[in-house]
């Protein structure tokens, strides 16, 4: 199950890592199985999801005073663009 | 001068009365041994530059409560120029290029940043002991913890090495350690704060708040720092408006779930005579669900670190393994080398509890469950003003005690995370001490009514002092 996990995750982990993990996410997911008790009407499902609702705003581009600050913060470049290892 | 006891008031009354400059000030505290280790770095440089544009404005007959005082700033909030490590490896050299919005606001004010708090990695934590930077030490008694994760801003407070500092809480990370080191923090409501420039964990709990010497010096920093911030589409529109409650007529719940038989007796004792010393009228009332909270909370926080702690890859900036082969192993690789235990440990999590198969059963019935939580409070101001409860079921704990379960560790939160499920503001306070350690009481209120908890607060502090 952990290995599944962080290859979707994107985490490399050692083998001890993934031995303590593995024992520390039994015991929390024991835990919060308790979760499972809990009774929910429909009524108040309904309730919950109509409480929520999106904000939205103009997408309007705003100029960015500082672009040298980001670019400085590449681990890797090539004049001004980001530069990564080979993707295939 | 020792400036170490005074506070923000009194610095306030100084500077405009010409007693010292900011400068005099902000020397004081740089210089100030920090035998704590709350501090990860100070900002000498731009501190002495803030304090002396401080005393021009001062000289030139400008006055505000914040302008010239210095503060310290919890070290996952970012100022512009000034390494933002969030206690992390992965972002051990990280430099932001913007101003959180508090920060913005602050600067406006005229305060002077002093330096950046020490905390649990990326703020996951109760103890700081997960920061990347080593434990901050209680200044209360030095074996033990100062709480987390705003350990490094409640333990600056607490030593006298600021007169305030700023903090983030997520499921209690400024009301914990503000009780375990005996000073007042205020977790503002959800969408009071712009979290603008605050490094998210868990997005809809997050939340910027103060931890001061007293309530009042609370007041003053909060008032500084609430509104709506375009930057931040949670954000709310309010106004804080100055009420003086009539104590006699306040109605105070006591809810029967919060004072469990797990708790340390004597600090349940304690809190107990605390609460009736207040002289108010008193009932009890019933939080029915919060048996799920803590279960709930760490489901929904694990869900919403796991999608945050996505956006570190290391390329853009942190941490980074050239050992990578091609650019799927440098995530991999950036990923597993930059993070802490504790991290990984949410991330995994996370990653389950929102996986398919899994998410109905985990994340979807963990937010229906805090659904049920807010309406509890919801339904129990309906018959009371304000309500009272612990902030933690135990006192400081000693450092490495509980490090090594976490699970132990996530129980201790109990009392705190109800509040950030609820979307609720909270003020956490010292009201007693037993063998010379704090103990803390939490005062909650509705949505939006910061200024009535912090009236309250005032005439408690002065009963309990």
């Amino acid at each position: 199950m952990i290995k599944k996990l962080s290859n979707l995750a994107r985490i490399s982990l050692s083998p001890e890592e993934e031995s303590d993990l593995k024992k520390d996410i039994e015991k929390v997911l024991d835990y919060v199985n308790s979760l499972k008790e809990a009774n929910i009407s429909s009524k108040q499902q309904d309730y919950f999801q109509s409480e929520l609702s999106n904000i939205f705003r103009q997408d309007i581009v705003v100029e960015f005073d500082d672009k040298d600050a980001i670019i400085k913060s590449f681990n890797d470049k090539e004049e001004r663009f980001l530069k990564v290892k080979a993707i295939l | 001068m020792d400036y170490s006891s005074m506070t923000i008031k009194e610095l306030s009354r100084g500077l405009s009365n010409g007693d010292f400059s900011s400068l005099d000030l902000t020397n004081y505290f740089l210089n100030k041994e920090d035998d704590v280790s709350a501090y990860i770095s100070k900002l000498k440089k731009s501190a002495l530059e803030q304090a002396k544009e401080a005393d021009e404005r001062i000289k030139s007959g400008e006055r505000g409560e914040l302008l010239g005082i210095p503060m310290a700033v919890k070290d996952n909030i970012m100022i512009k120029g000034v390494k933002c490590t969030s206690a992390s490896l992965a972002l051990k050299d990280y430099i932001p290029p913007y101003d959180a919005t508090v920060i913005k606001k602050l600067k406006e004010a005229g305060v002077v940043f002093l330096g950046k708090t020490n905390l649990d990695e990326f703020a996951m934590g109760s103890s700081t002991e997960s920061s990347y930077f080593g434990v901050t030490l209680n200044p209360c008694d030095k074996t033990r913890v100062p709480g987390g994760s705003s350990g490094g801003s409640a333990a600056a407070v607490a030593s006298g090495l600021t007169v305030s500092a700023l903090g983030s809480d997520t499921g209690g990370s400024i009301r914990q350690p503000a009780a375990f080191c005996g000073v007042v923090g205020l977790k503002p409501t959800y969408g009071s704060v712009s979290r603008y420039g605050l490094a998210a964990m868990a997005s809809s709990l997050d939340q910027i708040g103060v931890i001061s010497k007293n309530v009042e010096d609370t007041e003053i920093v909060f008032k500084s720092i609430f509104g709506r911030d375009v930057m931040d589409s949670t954000s709310a529109d309010y106004s804080f408006n100055d009420i003086d409650v009539d104590k006699s007529k306040l109605k105070i719940g006591i809810p029967k779930e919060y004072f469990v038989d797990g708790m340390d007796q004597a600090m349940k004792e304690e809190i107990e005579q605390s609460i009736k010393d207040l002289d108010v009228d008193v009932v009890e009332i019933s939080l029915p669900h919060t048996k799920y909270a803590l279960s709930a909370y760490y489901i929904i926080t694990s869900s919403e670190v796991s999608s945050n702690m996505g956006k570190y890859d290391g390329l853009r900036y942190g941490f980074s393994d050239n050992s990578a082969k091609d650019l799927i192993d440098s995530y991999f690789k950036n990923r597993g080398g930059g993070f802490g235990k504790e991290v990984k440990r949410r991330i995994i999590l996370g990653t389950h509890t929102l996986s398919a198969g899994y998410k109905d059963a985990y994340y979807q019935k963990a937010l229906e469950v805090r659904h049920l939580i807010r309406q509890d409070f919801l339904d129990a101001f309906k018959s009371v003003d304000l309500i009272i409860t612990p902030v933690s079921p135990s006192f400081p704990f000693k450092i490495g005690e509980k490090i090594t379960d976490p699970l132990e560790m996530y129980l201790l939160d109990i009392f705190t995370v109800t509040i950030n499920l609820a979307g609720l503001p909270a003020l956490s306070m010292p009201c007693s001490k037993v063998n010379n350690l704090p103990v803390g009481i939490q005062i909650i209120g509705k949505h939006f009514e910061e200024a009535k908890i912090l009236s309250a607060a005032k005439q408690f502090e002065k009963i309990w002092k």
